[in-house]
């Protein structure tokens, strides 16, 4: 399971000071245009944070030239206000937003002269308009600013509170009813051996975020603290994701996905169903995987369910191991498809030693099968190299793709712009 | 991990009574029509759970859909084939499936030799000395199951220790406050661990008879049924124990014992008041550690082994099985001993593998290092012997104990 970190955002004010910008351009409203970019509709996944940044930084020429200015609202979108001079600079600005979110439905298909995806404003002709949206947006703001208070100060009155039996037995029956399809994040592992062609994703993670869950169920109690119990709380998320997978279509996932599971979850009734449902094709697109601890504390289990996912046609990844725990899995023997190894900045520090063993074990469980996650900068991925890996996972490989996005969009545009 | 499940069926005597009616609706016209008889209540215990025997069904699905065929699935977990003009080619690829999902069964690696470990038998209804064995057995099978239906046993295949409703959260509040009136002291019973090379006490292993445990605190409630909140649970269960054993040390101790810990157990303030009272015997305590435990937290199990060691401690990991062994290296772990438990279930599967391998890993991590527990016949300490393990504990290692004290050659 991925790392997960908080993403809400904290400009809270940023309503207040378009309020205020939008009123002192009252005597100097000619030529001023407004764009509003409602990103808050994308889907969950798609609205991360470094996302929603990278978009407002498709702006910042205009801004640092001082011809356009930017408002990120608490709620996710971005409203711009800028000279019309520059009007095609924003346009191409939005266009590249359009194309970073090419897969979100908000944008497939989308036309833009009746976009989903901006509202257009000449604020000179619609100046009452864009100040009462300002005001409301201030309103809105201070909600759930309020909500984020009453949030905050519950969480602090009962932070830290270890997961005990009875809240778990509470979480659990909480999730048989809830919709998780929110909390649904989406992580991409991606074969970075050549700079030039830039990330090619290989699959994508689909993970319930757990502190998304804890955020929504339960406030202020840490999920992990108990590793058994948590442990038993991730057989009944199993259940929950194996419904969200089975109508595909609402988490809008293509491509190879892989995603968390228990052995005793694959040898469920729930699990048999799911399989049912899938139509054959799918099931080959399909990894799963499962926690050293899980494969260990009942092999016979282990292989059993492996002979009958295998037969169906799912791939096995076995996640979470260290450079500790790497020398203690044979992976062929096993009989598992692919390994994640977990990156720790501990690998480069052991220096030559630690280089030539870690380097020993990825060429032991094969390198095209050990995928390298939790790359949170690029000396992971500088590393992993080293050591024969190409396929990696984690924030950084995210931002790779973000900037390989923009890069290319750049591109197509240069090219048009040359066209034309 | 074995999830209890409802039988498959609310009459478990129904699947057996239709089989009997189907096989003897062949009676006129025979030919063509063929059975087959899966034996999977020969399974190990561990292979025969219903949640097994229910996916193992699975792989009948397409060719009973595409042939006049129906399976039955009987309440002693055997599976039996029956229909008409269902070619042999097309239920080949179903037993090889069959047997790859249970490759780990001694009953799928048999050569054939034994006639008690036959995976399958074929009937051809066509043949009337067939026919007849086939109702035979059918109208036998009937006729059990009605009987074991009779009696009221849930299954004759169940432990007792697995009956009752599978564990779950809201079972533990009730069961850990319960645990804490038990005087855990009078469930705690002894194992020698024995070296036979030097004729000597390894150490005298204290652990809580579970089984009784289980009476006084969760009678109907399956402590197995999730590994996970089973390990949660010994964490209580270890507090206790830690403190009955404290009182141990007051007049000092003369051979050495050992005691069952979670890792996370060594950091509470039961494992503090413990070890101000073993005090300078410390070499004399051996902390015994599940290998789940160790696989959960890699780091934090370095972490106290490193401070067990360090406070003199010896540290020791159990729960290994002669299969585990052939996919970890536990000399990695660096353990002070590492408990290899022997098992029944996994007697073929040692004698079908190389044993040079087992030999090798004994060898690696150094047989002083290696006991092997659960001995309770003969034949498991010979095995141990030959990959080169002269440390043990079990039932057959206690008698063998006893009987060497009687005629004084300890």
């Amino acid at each position: 399971m991925p790392g997960t970190s908080s993403m809400r955002p904290q400009q809270r004010s940023q309503e207040e000071l378009l309020l205020e910008y939008v009123r002192r351009l009252e005597n100097i409203r000619r030529d001023r245009r407004a764009v509003l970019l409602h990103l808050s509709g994308l889907l969950p996944f798609n609205r991360r944070e470094h996302h929603l940044r990278t978009a407002a930084n498709s702006f910042e020429a205009m801004i640092k030239r001082l011809m356009a200015q930017l408002f990120s609202l608490g709620s996710g979108d971005v409203f711009v206000v800028y000279k019309k001079e520059v009007q095609g600079e924003v346009e191409t600005a939005v266009q590249k937003v359009r194309f970073l979110f090419g897969d979100d439905p908000l944008v497939t298909g989308d036309d833009p002269r009746t976009s989903r995806l901006c509202t257009w404003y000449n604020v000179d002709a619609q100046y009452q308009e864009v100040v009462d949206l300002a005001r409301d947006l201030v309103a809105a703001g201070r909600r759930e600013d309020e909500r984020q208070g009453e949030r905050l100060a519950r969480e602090q009155v009962i932070a830290g509170e270890p997961l005990t039996p009875e809240v778990l037995a509470r979480v659990e029956q909480g999730l048989a009813r809830a919709d998780l399809s929110n909390h649904v994040r989406r992580q991409y592992a991606c074969d970075l051996a050549s700079e030039e062609a830039g990330p090619r994703p290989v699959f994508s993670e689909l993970f319930i975020s757990i502190q998304d869950l804890r955020e929504t169920l339960l406030p202020g109690v840490s999920l992990l603290s108990d590793r058994w119990l948590f442990q038993h709380l991730t057989e009944t998320l199993d259940r929950r994701m194996l419904s969200l997978l089975a109508n595909a279509e609402t988490l809008h996932v293509s491509g190879d996905v892989s995603f968390n599971v228990n052995i005793a979850t694959l040898l469920t009734p729930e699990f048999t169903a799911f399989d049912d449902g899938l139509p054959a094709k799918r099931r080959g697109s399909m990894i799963l995987e499962l926690q050293k601890v899980d494969v260990f504390a009942d092999l016979g289990a282990y292989f059993f369910a492996r002979e009958f996912v295998r037969e169906r046609g799912y791939r096995l990844c076995i996640d979470g191991l260290t450079h500790h725990t790497m020398p203690l899995i044979d992976r062929e023997r096993l009989g598992a498809d692919l390994v994640k190894l977990v990156w720790h900045p501990d690998m480069v520090d052991g220096g030559a030693g630690a280089y030539a063993r870690i380097k020993g074990l990825v060429e032991r469980a094969g390198p095209s099968r050990v995928i390298m996650c939790r790359c949170d900068g690029r000396e992971a991925v500088d590393f992993g190299r080293s050591v024969g890996i190409s396929v990696f996972q984690g924030r950084h490989v995210e931002s790779l793709i973000v900037e390989d996005s923009r890069k290319r969009e750049l591109m197509r545009l240069k090219r048009r712009g040359r066209r034309t | 991990m074995a999830e209890a499940m409802a039988p498959a069926l609310a009459d478990p005597t129904a699947e057996e009574a239709m089989l009997y009616e189907h096989a003897r609706g062949f009676e006129r016209a025979r030919s063509g029509a063929i059975a087959v008889h899966f034996h999977l209540s020969k399974l190990k215990e561990h292979n025969r759970q219903p949640h097994f025997v229910r996916i193992a069904a699975r792989a009948f699905d397409t060719l009973i859909t595409e042939h006049d065929a129906a399976l039955y699935v009987l309440a002693n977990c055997d599976l039996v084939l029956i229909g008409r003009d269902v070619r042999v080619g097309a239920v080949d690829p179903v037993v090889i499936k069959l047997r790859a999902l249970f490759s780990n069964d001694p009953l799928t690696s048999g050569d054939g030799d034994d006639p008690s470990a036959v995976f399958a038998t074929w009937y051809d209804f066509a043949d009337l000395n067939d026919y007849t064995r086939f109702i035979g057995l059918t109208r036998k099978l009937a006729a059990k199951a009605e009987e074991l239906q009779r009696a009221g046993s849930v299954s004759p295949l169940r432990p007792e220790a697995t009956r009752g409703a599978a564990l779950t959260p809201a079972h533990l509040p009730g069961i850990t406050e319960r645990l804490q009136m038990v005087a855990v002291g009078e469930l705690i019973r002894q194992q020698t661990a024995f070296d036979v090379a030097g004729s000597k006490i390894l150490f005298r292993e204290h652990f809580v008879a579970m089984s009784e445990l289980r009476k006084r605190i969760a009678k109907d409630v399956n402590l197995f049924a999730s590994p996970w909140l089973f390990q949660y649970l010994t964490g209580f269960v270890d507090k206790r124990v830690l403190i009955a054993m404290a009182g141990t040390f007051m007049s000092g101790i003369k051979e050495p014992i050992s005691i069952n810990l979670n890792m996370s157990s060594v950091a509470s303030r039961e494992f503090r008041r413990f070890h101000d009272c073993v005090g300078p015997f410390a070499r004399k305590v051996v902390i015994e550690m599940q290998m789940i435990d160790v696989f959960s937290d890699m780091n934090g199990f370095f972490r106290a082994r490193d401070w067990l060691q360090q406070e003199g401690y010896r540290v020791l990991i159990d729960g290994l099985s002669p299969l585990s062994l052939q996919f970890f290296d536990p000399s990695l772990l660096a353990a002070d001993f590492v408990k290899i438990n022997w098992s029944a279930d996994l007697e073929a599967e040692v004698g079908s593998q190389n044993p040079a391998h087992m030999r090798e890993t004994i060898a690696r991590t150094g047989p002083d290092k290696i006991i092997l527990g659960r001995v309770e016949l003969e034949k498991s300490l010979k095995w141990g012997l030959t990959v080169g393990i002269h440390q043990f504990q079990g039932y057959f290692v206690d008698r063998l104990f006893r009987a060497m004290a009687e005629k004084q050659i300890l």
